[in-house]
């Protein structure tokens, strides 16, 4: 896998000194100890006559201000506008990329920008979300605002304040879930989130055909809030589904971390597949995800065998820190954190299986995340992350240690690219 | 608009005369809470049955399957859950509800993770936008032989 993918990236620096920035990084990561700089803004002229920045950096560091120490998390920076007043602008930093979600959100004590409520064209009422993580909800104002990220546009893309004080009363039927909710930065762990994962909208027809959907609420009164239908045109959108070009998914490109720890590291968001010179599948594989929204159990996810077993509820997931998976050979950490704390480092296989059968055997390994810890504070990059998934003995969830040293594509459900219409991941 | 179907359908022949199927939560009993079912706007079948305990389960109109595992003593001991949206915890959890939120022992794992430890509940939640999936228990109600890896 490694040697195919160098070739992807030196052909591609061949190909087109402009995207070299981008590529590049990733590339020379796995044979210089220092890494390159990065290549925030890859090359500005592009080849086509209409192309445009499709790059911008990503870093992994310990995170914002007032979240404790942020481990295996690529941020990239956006800036917001005001649709009304498009030169009021603001640059968040630390917004996370998760190929896990769909969907731009900020937390609203990082915006400092006046945006225009997203409201009901019927009624004229105002539009608010509640929207549940494995771990948390998450509940806040539907706002319009024009996106740029490195030389991509999104305008008028509707953005999901979270914690916004003008909604300070959470519907029962938000915070009933039972979860605790994250709406700080600290309890969120980021000024917010891009999601930029298969699906082309955060929640699609269930949310169109269904009123009690927990997700949409219409407002007569901030302090009034009830769910509605929400039509999949009108729903928070995967912001890669509304630039201009560069529309049909993203690479995630990170070098490899010698000896498996550094402190800091950056790699390279690129928009689009195969529509630029910097972003062709190359000889990467397509991995096909099971698409069938009625597949309660598999919908959007892949098969990864371990130890003999066949786990087809399995998925990759930058927002996730580490790589999760049942295993109970190996010993937990101590402190009921759910990681692996092994004496030593075990190094350890698993295959990925596309629905398409495409298939590839991936090296990894788990560590101690506590003689991590105590070996190096405050340092943010751990390749050897991993936990438990006890109890759920059908999924692996390749975390964000799985991206380094490797270039993931993401492909959008229904999106057309030279390799095939996804959803699907390519590596 | 998606309906609420009240049909109770019995997979298993030999499912013994129960007197009526139900959704329970946690630590509650099957035939308590009845009305909890048209809550959760769900049908539900009795999926599997062994030596140690019953599974019942429920499709929520979202497509969530939620399965309850339910001791000889009536008792349900366990709940999982897989689907695209997340299962309602006040309803799941039941009366372990404010153990759970008033829980120190919280692990959370970028937000795709949570683990709750506390001598008498394990909750673990897990998944992303669409596809999530988990599973909660009282240790101190599993049968005999019976382990969280039987809670699926």
């Amino acid at each position: 896998m490694r040697k195919s993918l160098l070739i992807v990236l030196l052909a591609a620096c061949t190909l087109a000194l402009a995207g070299c920035g981008g590529g590049g990084s990733s590339g020379s990561g796995g044979s210089s100890s220092g890494g390159s700089s990065g290549g925030s803004s890859g090359g500005s002229s592009g080849g086509g006559s209409t192309s445009v920045v499709n790059t911008v950096q990503m870093v992994v560091d310990t995170g914002p201000a007032g979240v404790g120490n942020a481990l295996n998390e690529p941020f990239v920076s956006v800036t917001l506008c005001s649709p009304t007043n498009p030169t009021s602008c603001q640059t968040i930093d630390h917004i996370l990329v998760d190929t896990g979600s769909s969907g731009l959100r900020i937390v609203a004590s990082a915006l400092n920008l006046s945006l225009p409520q997203k409201t009901d064209s019927a009624s004229g009422e105002a539009l608010a979300e509640c929207l549940t993580f494995a771990d948390g909800y998450t509940w806040g104002s539907l706002r319009t605002a024009n996106l740029q990220i490195g030389g991509e546009t999104a305008n008028n893309l509707t953005v999901h304040i979270i914690g916004d004080p003008n909604y300070p009363n959470v519907p029962q039927s938000c915070s009933g879930f039972g979860l605790v909710s994250e709406d700080t930065v600290a309890s969120f762990g980021s000024n917010g989130v891009i999601g930029v994962g298969l699906l082309p909208q955060d929640c699609g027809s269930f949310c169109a055909e269904n009123t009690e959907n927990g997700t949409y609420y219409i407002c007569a009164s901030p302090n009034s809030c009830q769910q509605t239908e929400m039509s999949v045109a009108n729903q928070v959108q995967n912001p890669v589904s509304q630039f201009a070009s560069d529309k049909n998914g993203v690479i995630l490109a990170m070098p490899s971390i010698p000896n498996s720890v550094a402190a800091t590291t950056t790699g390279t968001l690129t928009f689009g597949i195969g529509t630029q010179s910097n972003n062709g599948l190359g000889s990467a594989k397509v991995y096909t995800v099971d698409n069938n929204p009625s597949d309660t159990n598999t919908y959007n996810l892949l098969t990864t065998t371990y130890n003999g077993n066949s786990l087809n509820e399995s998925f990759i997931d930058s927002g996730s820190n580490g790589n999760f998976f049942s295993d109970n050979s190996i010993t937990l950490c101590g402190d009921s954190s759910g990681f692996y704390c092994p004496a030593s480092t075990l190094n350890l296989s698993a295959t990925i299986i596309g629905t398409n059968n495409a298939s590839s055997q991936i090296s990894f390994s788990v560590g101690n995340v506590q003689t991590f810890s105590s070996n190096y504070p405050g340092d943010a990059v751990f390749t050897n992350l991993a936990g438990t998934n006890t109890g759920f003995t059908d999924s692996f969830d390749w975390g964000f240690p799985f991206f380094y040293g490797r270039s993931v594509y993401v492909a959008m459900d229904g999106a057309a690219t030279p390799g095939g219409t996804g959803p699907y991941f390519a590596f | 608009m998606k309906h609420h179907k009240t049909t109770v359908k019995l997979l298993m022949a030999a499912a013994m005369a129960l007197p009526t199927l139900a959704f329970a939560s946690l630590g509650g009993t099957v035939s308590s809470v009845q009305a909890d079912q048209v809550k959760m706007k769900a049908t539900m079948h009795v999926a599997s049955k062994s030596a140690q305990y019953t599974v019942h389960e429920i499709e929520m109109t979202s497509g969530t399957l939620v399965r309850e595992y339910v001791g000889t003593n009536g008792k349900v001991f366990g709940v999982a859950w897989s689907g695209p949206t997340m299962p309602d915890f006040r309803q799941v959890l039941g009366s372990y509800f404010d153990t759970f939120t008033q829980s120190s022992n919280v692990t959370k794992n970028g937000h795709t993770h949570m683990m709750v430890r506390e001598s008498n509940l394990v909750v673990h939640s897990a998944g992303h936008m669409r596809a999530f999936h988990g599973n909660a228990y009282d240790p101190s109600l599993l049968p005999e032989g019976v382990t969280s890896n039987h809670i699926l």
